[in-house]
């Protein structure tokens, strides 16, 4: 997955305000107590990061983007 | 892996239920001996000693969030809130006590450890969003908020009641609230003693997937480390700690300014009026502003609070001796207060790791408690120099770091959606 297409997706759930707040504001378990930006800073893979959002927010993200 | 979250819903709901429940029970334990420790001071000590015992309750629940906040931290919430419970029953036994003894010092040692009523209700909004899921921490946490109201609107109204049942049992009739406060203190340390199981903390941390990191012992200085570093869970800590100074400030002395224009009998009258509109703002509305927590964001929330504030500043300070406009005032302070508790909150809650989070939550419960006690022993005198509207200049002035802070860009510029890199 693209880094754009990453912002893009989280985006679309959140849409952009938001987006940005989530991915800087909320650390997540499943991205081991990192944020978002963090994960994706430190290397991660955004599939992964991706994988994690989904997971964290089961009623935010619409099926057509998981 | 479903299996598990499944189960973390099926506690999640059975957690909010009863925190709804112990918020209630806990909520009028508090209420009911608010609304009689001034008098209880003013019999025992005159009246200029009688704010005293508001003050030393405002400490005490700061002070003992520090105790109960290292039990978290360490073995969940199910002991703290029970540890907070059970200190503000002490605190009410002691407070009975010195109203049979007439004992002034025992009176201020008992309101003391009856802020652990107040901590415990305070530490249960965080209990509410251990397992929340995150689209859904700001409704769950306002919801506890929320239960807090059914109290604190009935429990003044049972003071009367209380006060017969003592005289009928021979104890002096303003000590019959705190019998009544110990009675409901104890109840809900039972109730979250048996039935906060599993412990929600416990598990959050036994859910997450990845190991915890290892930082420092987590006590309330690694915390308030950790909240320094994070922009987020400093805007969510001031966020907390700024509405309530600004909500106290204004609020404490709005009784003295009415009074200033009524005679005694028309004030209490006006007062009553408008601390309950007051009231409805600061409760009643909360799970308006989780759910708008949930669907805006965070900060829009915590901008949202902060124009509340500065409007109830605006309309407050330049009433005069209008009532109705008093009374819109402290409406929307109550909202604004709102606003800012329940984003800030949750903001605070989720911005920090898991290992550290208990502390964080406690670390702000501390600091607003003393921004709180603060604010209550200036606003008299800055009313007694200067008056009313400059106390209300002074709190909206004090809302300037906070909008600084809450409208700082936010993210590295490396990492924005615009800057098109690939990955």
């Amino acid at each position: 997955m693209r880094l754009t297409d990453f912002w893009a997706r989280l985006e679309q759930a959140f849409g952009a305000g938001y987006a940005r707040s989530v991915a800087v504001d909320q650390v997540l378990p499943q991205l081991g107590g990192r944020t978002i930006v963090q994960a994706l800073e430190q290397g991660e893979e955004t599939v992964q990061v991706w994988r994690a959002v989904v997971a964290a927010y089961p009623d935010r993200v619409p099926l057509r983007l998981r | 892996m479903t299996a598990v979250l499944d189960d973390v819903t099926a506690i999640q709901r059975r957690t909010v239920s009863l925190l709804f429940g112990t918020q209630i029970i806990g909520g009028v334990g508090v209420a009911i001996g608010i609304a009689v420790g001034a008098l209880l001071a003013a019999d025992l000590g005159g009246t200029g000693i009688s704010g005293f015992a508001g003050s030393t309750a405002v400490i005490g629940g700061a002070l003992i969030a520090i105790p109960v906040t290292r039990v978290m931290q360490a073995s969940g919430r199910r002991p703290g809130l029970a540890i907070a419970y059970a200190a503000g029953a002490l605190g009410a036994v002691l407070i009975v006590v010195a109203a049979v003894t007439r004992s002034l010092p025992l009176l201020f040692t008992g309101t003391f450890f009856f802020g652990g009523g107040t901590a415990a209700n305070l530490q249960a909004r965080y209990t509410a969003v251990d397992l929340a899921e995150p689209s859904r921490r700001g409704r769950q946490l306002s919801l506890v908020v929320w239960a807090t109201t059914i109290g604190a609107v009935s429990g003044p109204n049972l003071a009367p009641l209380a006060g017969t049942v003592a005289a009928h049992a021979g104890l002096p009739r303003l000590s019959g609230a705190f019998v009544f406060s110990a009675v409901m203190f104890a109840l809900g340390a039972v109730l979250i003693l048996v039935l906060l199981r599993p412990d929600p903390l416990v598990v959050s941390r036994r859910v997450a997937a990845a190991p915890v990191v290892e930082g420092p012992r987590p006590g309330l200085r690694a915390a308030a480390r950790v909240v320094l570093a994070s922009p987020p869970a400093r805007l969510g800590v001031a966020a907390v700690a700024m509405g309530h100074l600004v909500m106290v400030g204004v609020m404490t002395m709005t009784p003295v300014h009415i009074g200033e224009s009524h005679n005694d009998a028309d004030t209490l009258r006006v007062v009553g009026i408008v601390l309950s509109l007051h009231i409805a703002g600061m409760y009643a509305l909360s799970p308006i502003m989780g759910i708008l927590t949930d669907r805006l964001g965070r900060r829009p929330v915590v901008l949202t609070g902060i124009a509340l504030l500065l409007a109830a500043c605006a309309v407050s300070g330049t009433a005069g001796h209008d009532t109705t406009r008093l009374a819109i005032g402290l409406a929307l302070l109550g909202t604004g207060w709102s606003a800012t508790m329940v984003a800030g909150s949750t903001l605070l809650s989720e911005s920090v790791p898991l290992a550290i989070r208990p502390s964080a939550q406690g670390l702000s419960d501390v600091v607003m408690g003393f921004a709180g006690a603060t604010a209550g022993a200036l606003s008299g005198v800055v009313v007694e120099v200067s008056g009313y509207p400059t106390l209300a200049l002074l709190a909206a002035i004090a809302t300037v770091p906070l909008v600084a802070l809450a409208l700082r860009r936010i993210g590295p510029a490396a990492t924005a959606p615009t800057a098109g890199a690939s990955g």
